[in-house]
């Protein structure tokens, strides 16, 4: 594999993997705002 | 680099995002997951398993030959009290008197679901004529002021305020300083307290929901603080009884014993459980829509106290 390459799967990995992280949490602190606690305790542990 | 470190790094980068992502999922995200959207907090509460006049559903019905006519009392109130209200409707009004598009309550429906929140304001601004909660807050009684409206508040039932866990947390009760102590944060692992050496997760609600503002009185001025390392273990809540048991899904709480007494009906009812409150309905002093008193009566008669109960609630002695 030559280094250009990698380079660019590292660069693809890492966007996308920030996206996606990024997009978890943010989509995570919505939703704790906004749910039920019974909901909350009742999935939790 | 050789090809085998580099495939090697590359596939190290994406476990390490899948680890994080699965993390937070499993930790944070799955517990709340489908209880967000507007549309999702409605089926919560399940509106349509109590909807009126609806011959598939459990909205519960006096047996009264009593039928309102004339301008409609529209009435509103708390998530946990709508299976009271929906069954006032259903035993009373007229059949076309609600009307439900799009998952809401259309505005010249007689009957609304806006939450405690949203009824204190509904009430105050004479969008509703009577709602359904526990007392006000501070907030609520303010803007009820500014908007120059006395609220008449007419107790019609008994509830209790619980607190839960879930259902493998060994822990099934506490004492009310306990309970305190867990939520100013001044007890942070459950071993303290007879159960697992985890942290503790105190659970706390919005400003202004009924539950909140019945959690704020019973802390009896302590700030409630919640440590950050919670959610790494058994969290604890609080509701009223009656949403605990009968409104959401869930299969995977239970309710504590407080100061060694269950919150049953019968603890309820016979004053021994300690957290045992009073429910009201709630109108503006002013307003003059004459059938507001002709309810009233019919809710605090027999035939409508038998709403309350058939709702699941402890009726006034």
């Amino acid at each position: 594999m030559k280094d250009k390459t990698f380079r660019r799967i590292i660069a693809l990995i890492t966007a996308v993997g920030l996206l996606t992280s990024g997009g978890l949490v943010w989509y995570t602190c919505h939703l704790r705002e906004n749910c039920s606690i019974v909901s909350y305790v009742a999935n939790g542990r | 680099m050789g090809t085998g470190k580099k495939i090697a790094a590359i596939a190290l980068l994406i476990g390490a995002f899948a680890g994080f992502d699965l993390s937070v999922y499993s930790l944070f995200t799955k517990r709340c997951i489908d209880t967000s959207s507007e549309e999702m907090q409605k089926y919560s509460v399940e509106l349509h398993r109590y909807m009126p006049f609806d011959g598939s559903s459990e909205a519960v019905k006096a047996d009264t030959d009593m039928k309102l006519e004339g301008e409609l009392p529209v009435l509103d109130g708390a998530a946990a009290l709508y299976p009271v209200f929906s069954g006032i409707v259903n035993s009373v009004y007229p059949e076309d008197s609600v009307r439900f598009e799009n998952g809401g309550f259309t505005a010249d429906s007689a009957l609304h679901f806006t939450n405690t929140r949203g009824a204190y304001k509904a009430v105050a601004d004479g969008d509703a004529d009577i709602v359904f909660c526990a007392k006000p807050n501070d907030e609520q009684l303010k803007y009820a002021e500014e908007k120059g409206a006395e609220l008449e508040m007419v107790p019609i039932g008994r509830e209790a305020f619980v607190f839960i866990v879930n259902k493998e947390n060994p822990v099934d009760g506490l004492t009310t300083e306990q309970v305190r102590n867990i939520f100013s944060g001044d007890i942070t692992v459950w071993s303290e307290v007879g159960g697992e050496p985890l942290p503790i997760e105190a659970l706390s609600r919005n400003p202004g929901s009924g539950s909140q503002t019945t959690m704020d009185k019973f802390m009896a001025g302590r700030e409630q603080k919640a440590s950050p390392w919670g959610a790494f273990g058994r969290s604890i809540g609080y509701s009223f009884r009656y949403y605990v048991d009968n409104m959401v899904e869930n299969g995977g709480a239970k309710k504590l014993s407080l100061d060694g007494v269950y919150p049953d009906k019968e603890h309820i009812a016979d004053g021994t459980y300690p957290l045992a409150s009073t429910f009201y309905a709630v109108y503006r002093r002013d307003n003059e829509n004459p059938n507001i008193s002709v309810l009233m009566d019919w809710i605090l008669s027999d035939e409508g106290q038998s709403v309350v109960e058939k709702a699941g609630y402890v009726p006034l002695a």
